[in-house]
């Protein structure tokens, strides 16, 4: 039988190394220096930001700052989020796929999510391609990207985050972006454990994503830990990266990180 | 538009030569090419929202990342088909990125590169090429 990585290393004091090591892991997968691996994480009160966004358009930077919420970019597309310890994401790098990659990602890998909330009692179902809703509400988004020899997809599960503070510190979609054949499920958040009507505990919320990639890959899942590799990769990357406001805070900021990008092709083994 | 390859719904202009990784590549004159993302790439995307410019007057290598591209549903890159300067942008992409989409050989191109070395072209793909190792590959 296939085997599955998992790692559960996270920050979630520290978001802006959460994502770094985000990055770190699909890059070390893309270079075969790993296997197919799943990530489950959480941060602890923040905003992430998708890599085209401008984070002064999509959150109220003067409340997230007077509420101590940091704003972190991610190195996928698509909106902002919200994220707290009631928010548990799931990050899953593998192989890049022959066929249709959006396919591949949401089609396919995006079900190892489905089959976990479905494990958890819930009717879920996927909505606007990438989101997944229970009774008509989203608790799920994700994104992909086919970078660095590897197809990436991660997601947010909303268990039970404090939607008061997402309310306050995210801006809502402008209504013209909103009429684009997206459905109204898209910002109709909900958390998981109030439309279940139980207290789930983030453990358990693990415990379904794990079985359900599982499921989906016909693999078998072991616990792991970040390889050396991988953690110097995150530290660069945080360093030179997602530590700085001009990534975090600025829309087209990838012209300053040319340097970066050789320092972890050469810790990758990718060129001299 | 000069005479193209059919294969499926895809079009490939027999003038243009093409990398494995999904990029045309028109010699202009002067040492010059125009770059841009085949027919192929662009459905593959789905509509083009954003693109992150190169830096102009960079150096790039072939296989660098020369765009970052922004689809509705995932982040993707365009990889450099050759080595060389970055002389232009397609500025028009910043208002307008769905012109990858809507004409990816004309007015979605995307950046003008000046060649290190004019023989590259030698090695990259012909449209038939293309498509018999890579499109049929991967359609």
């Amino acid at each position: 039988m296939q085997e599955l990585r998992v790692l559960l290393y996270e920050t979630p004091g520290d978001p802006y190394m959460n994502l770094a090591f985000e990055e770190a892991f699909a890059r070390a997968r893309g270079a075969g220096l790993v296997p197919d691996t799943l990530r489950i994480w959480r941060n602890d009160r923040a905003v992430v930001v998708g890599y085209f966004q401008l984070a002064s358009e999509e959150v109220d930077l003067s409340e997230a700052a007077r509420l101590g919420v940091p704003v972190v970019r991610r190195f996928t597309g698509g909106g902002a989020v919200y994220h707290d310890l009631g928010n548990v994401n799931y990050a899953l790098a593998v192989g890049a796929p022959s066929s249709d990659p959006i396919d591949y990602a949401y089609g396919r890998l995006l079900r190892g999510a489905l089959a976990a909330l479905r494990r958890l009692g819930a009717e879920a179902e996927v909505e606007n391609v990438n989101d997944i809703a229970v009774r008509g509400r989203k608790v799920s988004g994700a994104a992909a990207t086919f970078r660095w020899g590897s197809c990436f997809i991660h997601g947010t599960l909303l268990v039970d985050a404090d939607l008061g503070v997402l309310s306050r510190v995210l801006k809502p979609p402008p209504e013209k972006l909103r009429s684009k054949g997206v459905s109204e499920v898209k910002y109709r958040v909900a958390n998981l454990s109030e439309i279940l009507g139980r207290r789930i505990s983030c453990r358990e919320v693990v415990e379904a994503l794990v079985e359900g990639f599982e499921e989906l890959l016909g693999a078998r899942a072991y616990l792991d830990v970040p390889t050396r590799m991988e953690l110097e990769v995150a530290r660069l990357l945080y360093r030179g990266k997602y530590s700085r406001p001009e990534w975090n805070l600025e829309r087209f900021p990838h012209h300053a990180f040319a340097s970066l990008e050789e320092q972890v092709a050469s810790v990758l083994g990718q060129r001299t | 538009m000069s005479e193209a390859l059919v294969y499926r719904e895809y079009r490939f202009p027999r003038d243009l030569k093409y990398s494995e990784r999904h990029a045309w590549v028109k010699p202009v004159g002067g040492g010059r090419v125009v770059v841009g993302v085949t027919d192929f790439a662009q459905r593959r995307l789905r509509a083009v929202v954003f693109v992150e410019p190169p830096t102009v007057g960079a150096r790039v290598r072939r296989g660098d990342v020369l765009v970052t591209l922004e689809s509705v549903k995932a982040v993707s890159e365009l990889y450099s088909p050759v080595t060389g300067r970055v002389v232009r942008y397609n500025e028009a992409l910043d208002e307008d990125p769905g012109l990858v989409n809507r004409d990816p050989y004309g007015e979605g191109w995307v950046a003008e590169i000046e060649l290190e070395d004019p023989g590259e072209l030698e090695s990259l793909l012909s449209a038939e090429d293309y498509v018999e190792r890579v499109v049929k590959r991967e359609a």
